[in-house]
């Protein structure tokens, strides 16, 4: 028997050595997902993320922003709209977590590679477009920090002042303008929206640095002033052909995450076509000066429940007025539902389309702004401010051709609506008033950035005709949102929130940004 | 599949050949040591194939046998006894076997020991404890029933996911669920799909397929040291569950029968108010049918006035009180199950087949199972096989959609306001098929239950065999295979003309998941050696656990041609498929020493790699070892004391994460922008290539006594859990491009008591009283969170309003519920606004815990000739609720609360925002004295609904859980009718509830949504039943 045990020892022996060596062979192989892939392509990486610089869910823009910016009501009261929370922060959470995260790790893969140097520079490009958006709507955000979780493992991002991300914005489009280089690889398929015509994407970073230029004249003069005429030195877009704008496709229902290949704003009247109407204010303004562009923008809902054609007659649209339900006690249905058939909606055959195309910034825009600076003489030359305020008219209108058939605005139709409503203000407010105005309108669907607008120049000024509104609890008595509340989780999933807060202010939609000085 | 099969041939073959031809008819009686007849006495004649059991009354016959044959009698626990045939009778006495009266208890790797020589915390509990009362899971069944084990009742169904936690849970966010083992094949017990606060359909768990008549024993394993042996998945503790042998009865095989028929009554346990219903214009009953289209309870006095319904139809405007009992059905669950079992010396089977076919209270939900259990032992020399095979079909249709908003019926009962009529709601959709409903963003009830489709089923086959060979008397071989594999396939859509989700044209989702976990292991053994006065056992094996899992996800929306609701019909197809793969290989090895069967040391060792960690860290040794001293074998006590044992042991457990947590992996999106494809990071967790295996470390120390023979008796444990490097998956701050991150992290303690106290009060001749009691106390702390988490909590779970996080906070208890409080003074005094509105914080603060860490179970037997009455009370402490429905209750009206003001204002206790007292008086419905500029009553509840201190409540709670009173028909009788044994009970489940927070209105304590770790928040939840039945046994 002993020897037996001997020999069950000596075997056991032998079989643990053996089994040792070999437990766990073939692990790595074991433990690669099968669904996913480890490697990007920067190719399949380029388009998805300039698809999804658009925020494809509506909930942020469609509750929040269209209606503060009176373009869009979802008939909640404005006090309601003003309350923390929710939505809010909708917004924050897309970009952060799809075209930022993307674009951050995109900019990382092709620094890499020399010869991908037009992949990073138009990577840091969108990535400015991106963290402008995002600081001109919440204030300060992570943006060093941000979107780095993988990378850096940087869980808790700090918040940077808005100041510090302005500068190091500008920075960014400065050095990616220098970095491009015609003899290195272009993105010709990659890049949907220019198809890699880096002449492009220079006047696209220029006119973004106009536009960043000029929203800081307030905090920053010196700085601004800098900017913009860097900007204008270095090429800005030169007609509707440099828009940066992204197509969409159609047969798409989805408002989520998982498609970014249809554009999701338009959601919110495909969707809810009894919830949302446009504003009496914004009718108005274009049935007061017979405006071609109503006819684009709008239409009559053909029913409750289906968003199908209705009547696009611009004689029999009608607005609903902004935060129109503010009684506090009245319910949602004040107004006798029928009746909701005559206050109109976006038009389904252009804006009210999964395939509508998206305008981030346009050669209009760059135009008024042109306009607005020669008013304040930030810059100087030949061109006259009412040349500016005339081509960014008809750009705005001839950009709707984008739009389909039923956007098509003739020069003729520009021409008389110019000579209708001339050109001719009284004083400089007037001249601000009138081509902010303009702004105003072109930035319809854009309305991240017509509220930043909104804020900067203080026009239109739709807010002063409001009747005196109860205060909510939190809302320091503005008479305008001046911001977006943050994210909720924020403030359990980030503790350098409150450093933030300290700087800027409560998380209130009362509180003013860094370049929103009263 | 095909070994099994052979083994099962030659398993009947045998059995089918008893009867021989011969001279001699032997007959008698065997009794045992008392004189009493011994049924199931096995009987062999040695040197021929001729076996015989003795019958109910002991006796027997046998033959035909010649003289100077040899009969062997043998039967478990007694001292076989061989007798040479001299004639035609013979009458044996058994005597029992003094080593085989020790208790035997199956532990890991289904090795039996002897329950006096475990040095750790082994309950076993009879089968009969969970089928006498049954319930689609039998999770239901252990509750209050098990020191240290902690079971909760999860509001998501009959079908759905149970909750059980044995000493606290051990992993800050991982899995905390038990390792359940069946005949030693560890089952895939993970949920296949649950809701959290934010909605969703509960599909079940793998213990719904587990038969509660096929049970023998539930043992349950509480330390690391008694799962040592497991490793990993037994981090949480190990519930092994022995299935029923095969007996004969007068060398016949045995028939049972159990027919179980349950009935479930909705317990209505909401109280809201009906004094005001629906708001229409002013103080006016809704007068349009726009008007009467509300969830908004914050209307006109339910005075019967004419009233304008959603549907344009006038009614008096009154309250309906009684909507929850018209909507809900009294629901059923009708179990069935027959069994034919045998044994003899060489062979022991039983088969059983079971049926269990549940309507629910929900109209149109149901829950049925089939299945088919097979467990055979067989000798062949040296070998022993064990072959267990269990096949069920689950089918469960129209399982309820539990939290969120829309397409919860719950939620569209509980917001409806007091004058609706439910039923005026029926069927739930128009003429064209299209939902309509009484207010916004709120689905018919009916349209739920009738129009939205549910199903799912699942084909499981759990098998093992094992195979013991024994090379010499002390030296043996064990190989095992075992298999846990099931199908399972949902389909789920909502028809077009939905109205409130977000696809108007419809959704499907399709699901088909398979599953394998298997096993292989080896061991080779040393048993039974004597070396003195020293005993020894020893084995070393290795095992091979792999785990599989694909999943084909085929879901979309908007169906083309309406009223055909397949994939193939739909406008936008989404398809995904997720393979999941993982494989654990061990090598371990046990040690056991006995010392005069009194003092026993029992030392493992384990190393497990782990597929899911970096090749370079991902092995980790652990050792456990226990020591088991028997003093009242060791000293003479006095003779009060039958028996006492003092036992402690000391352990490790180690574990890993689930696949593909370490690189960054990229998806392509499901659709294409033209000839571009899209690429983006596929992942919102941040992967970790650093990941460590996780440490758990437990001590326990016990002591377990009987006094006076047994008539009374405890069993008292302590034990000490900390776990290190617990792999965790946190919330991080999206602005990082995620949502989650998952790390190495802190550590966490658990320690408790656990008690078991039991004794017989009563023992007269025909009476006796049997009492028990077990209570568990639990404390827990999160010691450190570590350096991962850089300060920021780690954040479980969110309540749909986002007014309420769990999370893990250093120094706290395990699971805190965290939300806005009322901004107080210095005072403590509640601060409000200008407009009279109470101010709450802006940063989450400390509120309560949601996890239980006080419970007690209660139960008394007490049988009178054959009459038994069981009862069960169960308690539970130490944990509080967020309630969302009370929440929502106030915003829209419906709480009774919310009467308080409501016609002629308020002014709320507290002072003002520059610390004077406040003054403001509220607009209620008729009053004109409210201050200028001051907010109305309505808005002040709405206020409060925000502020999530106001919805925390004590979910303490004592429930009388289960009666059952049972009837023996008495043997006389039933030996005219043939049968051998026969009893009826009544049984009954949640018949009442003892003790609840008088506070906690409108829901039940024990609801929450999920059943994860995210314990503490309610969310409109699938009611409470009460349930009641009767259940009959018969043998024949």
């Amino acid at each position: 028997m002993k020897r037996n045990i001997k020999n069950v020892a000596v075997i056991s022996l032998m079989a643990l050595t053996g089994v040792l060596s070999s437990c766990d062979k073939g692990f790595d192989k074991v433990n690669v997902s099968e669904d996913f892939v480890s490697t990007p392509n920067p190719e399949y990486q380029l388009p998805d993320i300039e698809l999804k610089m658009l925020d494809n869910t509506y909930y942020t823009l469609g509750d929040f922003v269209a209606p503060f910016v009176m373009q869009v009501t979802n008939r909640k009261s404005y006090e309601t709209l003003n309350v923390a929370g929710g939505y809010h922060g909708y917004h924050f959470e897309w970009i952060y977590g799809n075209p930022l995260v993307n674009v951050v790790d995109f900019i990382e893969r092709t620094k890499a590679d020399p010869t991908r140097v037009n992949y990073t520079s138009i990577g840091r490009i969108i990535k400015v477009y991106l963290a402008h958006q995002l600081t001109d709507l919440y204030g300060e955000i992570p943006y060093f920090e941000g979107g780095r979780g993988y990378l850096d493992r940087t869980f808790t991002p700090a918040y940077d002042p808005q100041d510090k991300i302005y500068a190091d914005m500008f920075k960014e489009l400065d050095e990616a303008i220098v970095a491009f280089d015609n003899a290195q690889r272009i993105p010709t398929t990659a890049d949907i929206v220019y198809k890699g015509d880096i002449t492009k994407w220079k006047r696209f970073a220029n006119s973004l640095m106009l536009r960043l230029g000029l929203r800081i004249m307030k905090a920053d003069a010196v700085n601004g002033k800098k900017w913009i005429e860097k900007a204008v030195a270095g090429g800005l877009m030169q007609s509707n052909d440099d828009n940066f704008l992204v197509k969409y496709l159609p047969n798409s229902s989805t408002g989520g995450t998982t498609n970014p290949t249809s554009n999701g704003q338009a959601h919110i009247f495909i969707r809810y076509p009894d919830n949302y109407r446009l504003t009496s204010q914004f009718i108005n303004q274009l049935k007061n000066t017979s405006d071609p562009r109503m006819s684009v923008y709008a239409m009559l809902p053909a029913s409750r429940t289906a968003y199908g054609a209705g009547s696009k007659d611009p004689a029999k649209q009608k607005g609903w007025p902004a935060f129109g339900d503010r009684a506090e006690e009245a319910p949602y249905s004040s107004i006798p539902s029928a009746n909701r058939l005559n206050y109109s909606v976006s038009n389904n055959a252009t804006f009210g389309r999964y395939d509508a195309p998206y305008i981030h910034l346009s050669y209009a825009q760059v135009q008024f702004q042109l306009a607005e600076c020669t008013v304040r003489q930030i810059i100087t030359g030949s061109t006259t401010a009412k040349t500016y305020y005339e081509n960014g008219v008809k750009a705005a209108m001839d950009q709707l051709k984008a739009y389909g058939t039923e956007g098509v605005i003739t020069p003729a139709q520009a021409t008389a609506y110019l000579n209708a409503n001339p050109y001719n203000p009284v004083d400089n407010e007037a001249a601000l008033e009138a081509i902010n105005m303009q702004y105003w309108i072109e930035t319809h669907y854009n309305w991240y950035e017509t509220f930043a607008n909104m804020r900067r120049s203080g026009y239109p000024k739709f807010y002063d005709q409001l009747a005196p509104v109860t205060q909510q609890p939190g809302n320091l008595n503005a008479k305008m949102p001046r911001r977006l509340t943050y994210q909720p989780d924020e403030v359990s999933t980030n503790p350098k929130l409150q450093e933030a807060l300290k700087r800027q202010g409560p998380d209130l939609t009362s509180t003013r940004v860094w370049w929103d000085k009263p | 599949m095909r070994s099994f099969l052979l083994l099962l041939c030659c398993a009947f073959s045998s059995l089918s050949t008893f009867a021989q031809s011969g001279t001699l008819q032997v007959k008698g009686k065997v009794i045992d040591e008392t004189g009493t007849g011994m049924p199931g006495v096995n009987i062999s004649v040695k040197g021929k194939k001729l076996f015989r059991t003795t019958d109910n009354l002991g006796a027997y016959s046998i033959g035909p046998v010649q003289e100077r044959d040899v009969l062997v009698f043998s039967y478990t626990g007694y001292v076989s006894k061989e007798v040479i045939v001299t004639g035609a009778v013979a009458d044996v006495k058994l005597a029992p076997d003094a080593n085989n009266l020790k208790e035997v208890v199956v532990t890991a790797l289904n090795i039996n020991r002897e329950k006096k020589s475990l040095g750790y915390s082994v309950t076993s509990i009879d089968g009969s404890m969970v089928n006498s009362v049954q319930t689609p899971n039998i999770v239901n069944a252990l509750s209050g029933k098990i020191a240290g084990v902690d079971v909760g009742n999860i509001a998501n169904g009959v079908a759905g996911t149970k909750r059980i936690v044995i000493r606290g849970g051990s992993s800050l966010t991982g899995n905390n669920q038990p390792l359940w083992v069946v005949d030693g094949t560890p089952i895939n017990t993970e949920t296949l799909g649950g809701p959290d606060a934010f909605g969703g359909v509960d599909y079940g768990d793998g213990l719904t397929g587990l038969n509660p008549d096929d049970i023998e024993t539930i043992s349950v394993l509480k330390g690391n040291a008694a799962a040592a042996l497991y490793g990993s998945l037994a981090s949480n503790g190990v519930i092994l569950v022995t299935t029923k042998k095969g007996k004969s009865i007068n060398g016949k095989a045995t028939v049972d029968f159990s027919s179980s028929m349950l009935f479930d009554k909705l317990v209505n346990t909401t109280d809201f108010q009906f004094e005001y219903g629906q708001s229409g214009t002013g103080n006016e009953p809704p007068a349009t049918p726009e008007e009467g289209f509300s969830s908004s309870s914050w209307g006109a006095k339910l005075d019967g006035r004419p009233s304008v319904r959603f549907d344009g139809v006038t009614v008096p405007f009154n309250a309906v009180k009684d909507n929850y009992e018209r909507f809900f059905n009294t629901g059923n669950t009708l179990t069935n199950t027959v069994s034919i079992s045998g044994s003899n010396n060489i062979h022991n089977y039983r088969i059983s087949l079971s049926d269990l076919r549940n309507e629910d209270i929900i109209p149109n939900a149901k829950f049925n199972r089939t299945g088919v259990n097979l467990k055979t032992t067989s000798k062949f020399g040296r070998l022993t096989a064990d072959v267990s095979l269990n096949y069920t079909v689950e089918k469960a249709k129209n399982r309820p959609f539990i939290g969120g908003n829309v397409s919860n019926l719950f939620y569209s009962l509980a917001y409806m306001p007091g004058n609706i009529d439910v039923e005026s709601l029926k069927p739930g959709y128009n003429a064209d098929g299209n939902e309509f409903s009484y207010a916004n963003s709120i689905s018919n009830p009916y349209y739920a239950v009738n129009k939205v489709s549910q199903s799912d089923n699942k084909d499981r086959v759990t098998g093992s065999i094992n195979l013991k060979y024994d090379i010499t008397n002390w030296l043996y071989l064990r190989g095992r295979a075992t298999r846990d594999y099931y199908a399972a396939g949902r389909s789920r859509y909502i028809p077009g003309g939905n109205q409130f989700t977000s696809y108007p044209l419809g959704q499907l989702e399709e699901a088909a998941t398979k599953s394998w976990v298997s096993n292989y292991e080896l061991i080779l053994g040393v048993k039974d050696i004597k070396i003195g006065d020293l005993g020894l056992n020893f084995f070393v094996g290795g095992n091979n656990l792999e785990r599989k899992r694909d999943i084909v996800n085929t879901s979309g929306n908007s169906f083309v041609v309406p009223g055909v609701y397949t994939f193939n019909n739909l406008a936008t197809k989404l398809p995904v498929t997720s393979k999941s793969w993982q494989k654990t290989n061990s090598f371990f090895g046990s040690l056991e020493l006995a010392y005069h069967n009194y003092l026993y040391l029992n030392v493992t060792g384990r190393n497990d790699w782990f597929s899911t960690l970096p090749m370079d860290n991902n092995n980790l040794f652990y050792p456990a070892a226990s020591l088991s001293f028997v003093f009242s074998d060791a000293f003479k006590l006095p003779a009060a004391i039958s028996f006492g044992k003092l036992r402690a042991s000391t352990a490790q457990v180690s574990g890993d994460t689930s696949p593909y947590q370490l690189d960054l992996s990229y998806s392509l999106t499901q659709v294409a922008y033209g000839s571009n494809n899209l690429q983006y990071i596929g992942t919102t967790n941040i992967s970790n290539s650093k990941l460590q295996p996780l440490l758990s470390t437990d001590y326990e120390l016990g002591l377990e006594m009987d006094f006076l023979k047994g008539r009374v008796g405890f069993d008292v444990s302590y034990y000490n859990k900390q776990i290190k490097n617990d792999i965790v998956r946190t919330a991080v701050s999206r602005s990082t491009g995620f949502r989650t991150a998952i790390l190495n992290v802190g550590k966490m303690e658990n320690q408790g008591i656990e008690l078991l106290l039991k004794g017989t009060p009563v023992k007269t001749g025909k009476f006796q009283w049997d009492v028990s009691s077990t209570f568990t106390k639990n404390s827990n702390k999160v010691v450190t969170l570590g350096p991962g988490a850089e300060n920021a909590p780690i954040l479980m779970a969110t309540a749909k309003s986002g007014e309420v996080i769990i999370q893990l906070e250093e120094g706290k208890r395990y699971g805190g519920i965290y939300g806005y409080k009322y901004k107080r003074n210095e005072a403590g005094q509640i601060v409000y606004n200008a407009q009279g509105l109470p101010q709450y914080t802006t940063k989450n603060e400390f509120l309560a815990n949601g996890v239980y860490d006080k419970m007690l179970g209660f139960s008394n037997t007490f049988s009178f000739g054959n009459f038994g009455l069981f009862t069960l009370v169960d308690a539970k402490w130490g944990a509080s609720i967020y309630s969302e429905t009370n929440a929502l209750s106030y915003s829209n009206g419906k709480h009774k609360n919310t009467l308080v003001g409501r016609e002629e204002g308020l002014i709320g206790e507290g002072v003002n925002e520059s610390g004077a007292v406040n003054t403001v008086k509220l607009r209620g419905i008729s009053n004109t004295d409210f201050t200028t500029g001051a907010s109305s009553v309505q808005s002040y509840y709405q206020q409060v609904s925000h502020v999530a201190e106001e919805f925390i409540y004590d979910a303490s709670f004592v429930k009388l859980r289960e009666v059952s009173l049972s009837y023996r028909f008495p043997k006389s009788l039933l030996s005219k009718v043939g049968i051998a044994n026969a009893t009826f009970s009544l049984v009954g489940r949640n018949l009442a509830t003892l003790y609840k927070n008088k506070d906690l209105t409108n829901v039940d304590p024990e609801s929450s949504v999920a059943s994860g770790n995210a314990q503490g928040i309610e969310r409109l939840v699938y009611p409470v039943t009460r349930n009641f039945g009767f259940t009959l046994k018969l043998s024949l």
